[in-house]
């Protein structure tokens, strides 16, 4: 378990703030716009090749569109995109034998100005920044088609929108929602905060880790793209016999997923190994502060249930594209395979959401009680059971299904079951706040609001995990 | 690392720390009964989904028993810290800290104890709400394991105990019902008998459904390929509705029925009259074979004239034409 203990290619002082990269306008520079060039230009590489490939197929000619063109215009763009940015070009460099230019792009105070963020910069505050202003344009978006779904819900019979698009505003909702938001805040404060809540100057793998944000971008892009193609109808979840019966939208949807889902991985598994490795000499686990416990645990979830995601989301394109049978009942595919392996990544999915606020709030409520938290073991085991029990939990999501029923009253008991380490946090909390001075800034009031909120949140899950309740 | 949780002792001149303790739990105490009593005796007959069958029944019983589980719990923690922010708000001018209090065994174990116990009794009542009434009204799949009594027959008769199965088919976008014990005879309306043992088997021609008839408690999700069978035991009298509850495309909230629960007697009435009728027609001679799922790209009277006789599809799918749906 090694301890970073060497500043990184110390150097006089009198280079310590030397600027560099800076001989070429910021034009000429790898950055976003280079990435925008990269992106044009693969697409139409890639559906070009889409053409030639499946160009053939009857379903192609019968739905007047190709759907191979479309998934390998994306993934050209994608890749694009990418070089552009010049994500490749200290590997090409490395391959070629050369020199890197410089790992000073770890520490962003050798290139002042705003340009920083949009290039594919290596100092983790940068990320986050990066990360901060996306999320913020992600939810936005997300919030914007939801004030579609209530605006079209204000009158039962005026319409402001026909019922395809209206089917296609839910699900852009619920998919920008829920695909974009599970980095809300590993993204944002992990990638800003980790690193220095464990005393540590960097993360384990900054390229990995920039790579993950810049990865949400074309996700995002191509998600939106699903609007011009008419949307796909299946809703956020991408159930599958319909998803292979839907129009162009749907490879919007399964390629934006997944290369949200590759993002997802690498974000985690970059913080897991920063956590376990670089944590300044003496911070031991059990003074680990919990925003970075809530941190590591949530990357496990990442690293482990988002694969069978991105395994998902790619037999679903090629069931759409190379007329593959994984979800095809009729031809010896199973609709019940897909749901198993959406909602295997879909129930952590949720805890990825939920754990980083359990951290945050631990934190918020310390401080503005101004008491240390009440029974930190109890916490980090809380989130440890949490984290574990989510992977033992998805046939709830499956109840009415069909699928085994003899699992059942297993599948109750494990959700009945994650119901007592979620119950820590409220037990830490109202410790916390024994004989406490409380003060009322707005943290805490989103704070209180929080445990307010999951109360009735995990109170209706009792009911739900309840199967005869459930099928109500 | 834990500490006691005893306070320091309180200033000479200032007044003794109130029991936080006993005044918390005098509250909770209070509220918990008065909210137990109001869910068990007020809220109790009116909770979703009623009483129209077995398996409604039971389910309203399920909810509530939960609810009077979870009110002392939600009611405890929301006194809990509506309780902490009056009284142990920091008052104006006080920079002070709180006590440091790392941890208490007791509380701590205590609350472990006390959750995991009400989880296990809650998996336990679950388990048997489910195991009882022959799978609660969910859909239990191709081989169910918690089946009703009754007698598997191919003529169905009121009054004995035989069981009436029901084949729900789902596609895009409408409901229709076989009933294989009066010639496989198709209806757009589920009628049923009362206080006789049904047997759904719910099936897809295209995607997933799920057919959902609320009132009666009962769901199972409609897959192709896949016979998804449901149990209940209708007991009151009346109309219900059938709604979809799995997003299949465009018009998936349009996608209701109604049927009507009548008394045997009567439903055998209905059922012989559809059956004839289809007889007459020629419906029932051009309707595929009754299966417990259907392959539309394979069933040989695709694209014959059964299509639109009284709503009739045949398990042929084409429920809307080619073209574009027309608004139902």
């Amino acid at each position: 378990m090694a301890i970073e203990v060497q500043p990184e290619r110390a150097e006089p002082a009198r280079h310590r703030f030397e600027v560099v990269g800076a001989n070429r306008p910021w034009w000429l520079r790898p950055g976003v716009l280079t990435g925008v060039i990269g992106a044009v230009a693969g697409y139409f590489l890639g559906h070009w090749l889409g053409n030639l490939l499946g160009g053939g197929y009857d379903r192609s000619s019968l739905a007047d569109t190709n759907d191979v063109a479309i998934v390998l215009g994306y993934a050209f763009g994608v890749i694009g995109w990418l070089v552009g940015l010049g994500v490749f070009n200290d590997l090409f460099q490395m391959m070629l034998g050369r020199h890197l230019r410089e790992e000073s792009r770890l520490l962003s105070v050798r290139e002042p100005g705003l340009g920083r963020y949009f290039r594919y910069t290596l100092d983790h505050k940068v990320v986050g920044i990066q990360y901060l202003f996306g999320m913020i344009v992600y939810f936005l978006t997300g919030g914007l088609f939801a004030m579609a779904i209530r605006s079209e819900l204000l009158s039962p019979s005026y319409h402001l929108i026909g019922p395809q698009q209206y089917l296609m505003v839910v699900g852009e909702h619920g998919t920008m929602m829920m695909m974009m938001m599970s980095s809300v805040i590993l993204g944002p404060f992990g990638q800003y905060f980790g690193p220095l809540l464990i005393g540590s100057k960097r993360v384990a793998f900054p390229r990995l880790e920039a790579l993950g944000f810049w990865l949400t971008v074309p996700a995002y892009v191509i998600l939106l793209s699903a609007v011009l193609m008419g949307g796909f109808p299946t809703g956020w979840t991408g159930y599958e016999p319909l998803a292979t019966q839907a129009t162009q939208g749907e490879d919007a949807y399964f390629f934006a997923f997944g290369l949200m889902g590759i993002s997802m991985i690498l974000a985690g598994f970059n913080m897991i190994v920063t956590i376990i490795n670089y944590r300044a000499p003496g911070m031991r686990w059990n003074r680990l502060p919990m925003f970075v416990w809530s941190m590591f645990i949530v990357s496990f979830l990442q690293v482990l249930s988002v694969p069978v995601l991105v395994g998902a989301c790619y037999m679903a394109l090629v069931d759409r594209t190379f007329q593959t049978a994984f979800f095809a009942n009729q031809l010896g595919g199973s609709s019940f395979l897909y749901e198993d392996l959406f909602w295997f990544f879909g129930h952590p999915e949720v805890y990825i959401l939920a754990l980083p606020g359990f951290g945050v709030i631990s934190e918020i409520v310390s401080v503005f009680c101004r008491k240390p938290l009440f029974g930190y073991k109890v916490s980090v085991a809380g989130m440890l059971g949490v984290g574990t029990a989510s992977f033992l939990v998805w046939q709830h999501h499956l109840f009415d299904s069909g699928i085994n029923p003899d699992m059942r009253p297993l599948f109750m008991l494990t959700t009945e079951i994650i119901s007592i380490p979620t119950g820590f946090i409220f037990l830490v909390a109202m410790g916390t706040f024994w004989k406490a001075r409380i003060r009322f800034s707005i943290p805490m009031l989103f704070a209180l609001a929080f445990y307010f909120n999951f109360l009735i949140g995990g109170i209706s899950g009792v009911f739900l995990s309840d199967v005869p309740a459930d099928t109500t | 690392m834990s500490a006691s949780d005893t306070p320091a002792a309180p200033l000479a001149n200032a007044s003794p720390e109130p029991r936080h303790g006993l005044r918390l739990l005098a509250g909770w105490l209070t509220l918990s009964v008065a909210a137990c009593l109001a869910i068990w005796f007020a809220w109790y007959p009116h909770l979703p989904p009623g009483v129209t069958s077995d398996s409604s029944t039971h389910q309203q019983f399920d909810i509530a028993v939960l609810a009077v589980i979870a009110a002392p719990v939600v009611i405890g923690v929301l006194l809990y810290f509506g309780y902490a922010i009056v009284v142990w708000r920091a008052r104006p001018g006080d920079e002070g800290d709180g006590p440091a209090i790392y941890g208490n065994t007791k509380v701590q174990a205590t609350w472990i104890i006390g959750t995991t116990m009400i989880v296990l009794g809650l998996f336990v009542f679950g388990t048997v709400e489910l195991v009882g009434p022959a799978g609660a009204g969910a859909g239990e799949g191709p081989a169910p394991i918690w089946k009703l009594s009754g007698t598997q027959t191919t003529a169905w008769t009121p009054g004995g105990n035989d069981i009436l199965q029901v084949q729900v088919i789902g596609q895009q976008w409408a409901f229709t019902y076989r009933y294989p014990q009066f010639g496989g005879m198709e209806s757009t309306v589920l009628d049923l008998p009362a206080n006789t043992p049904i047997e759904f088997h719910v099936t897809s021609l295209d995607v997933i459904h799920s057919f959902w008839a609320y009132l009666l408690g009962v769901k199972a999700d409609a897959n192709p390929q896949v016979d998804n069978v449901a149990y209940t035991t209708v007991k009151t009298l009346g109309g219900f509705t059938v709604h979809c509850s799995e997003l299949c495309g465009i018009w998936h909230g349009a996608m209701t029925t109604s049927g009507t629960i009548l008394i045997p007697g009567a439903f055998r009435t209905w059922a012989t009259g559809v059956q004839a009728k289809e007889q007459s027609e020629g419906v029932l001679a051009a309707l595929p074979p009754y299966a417990l799922t259907y392959d539309p790209t394979v069933i040989p009277q695709l694209g014959q004239n059964i299509v639109k006789i009284d709503g009739i599809t045949g398990g042929a799918g084409y429920y809307y034409g080619s073209g574009n749906p027309v608004t139902p």
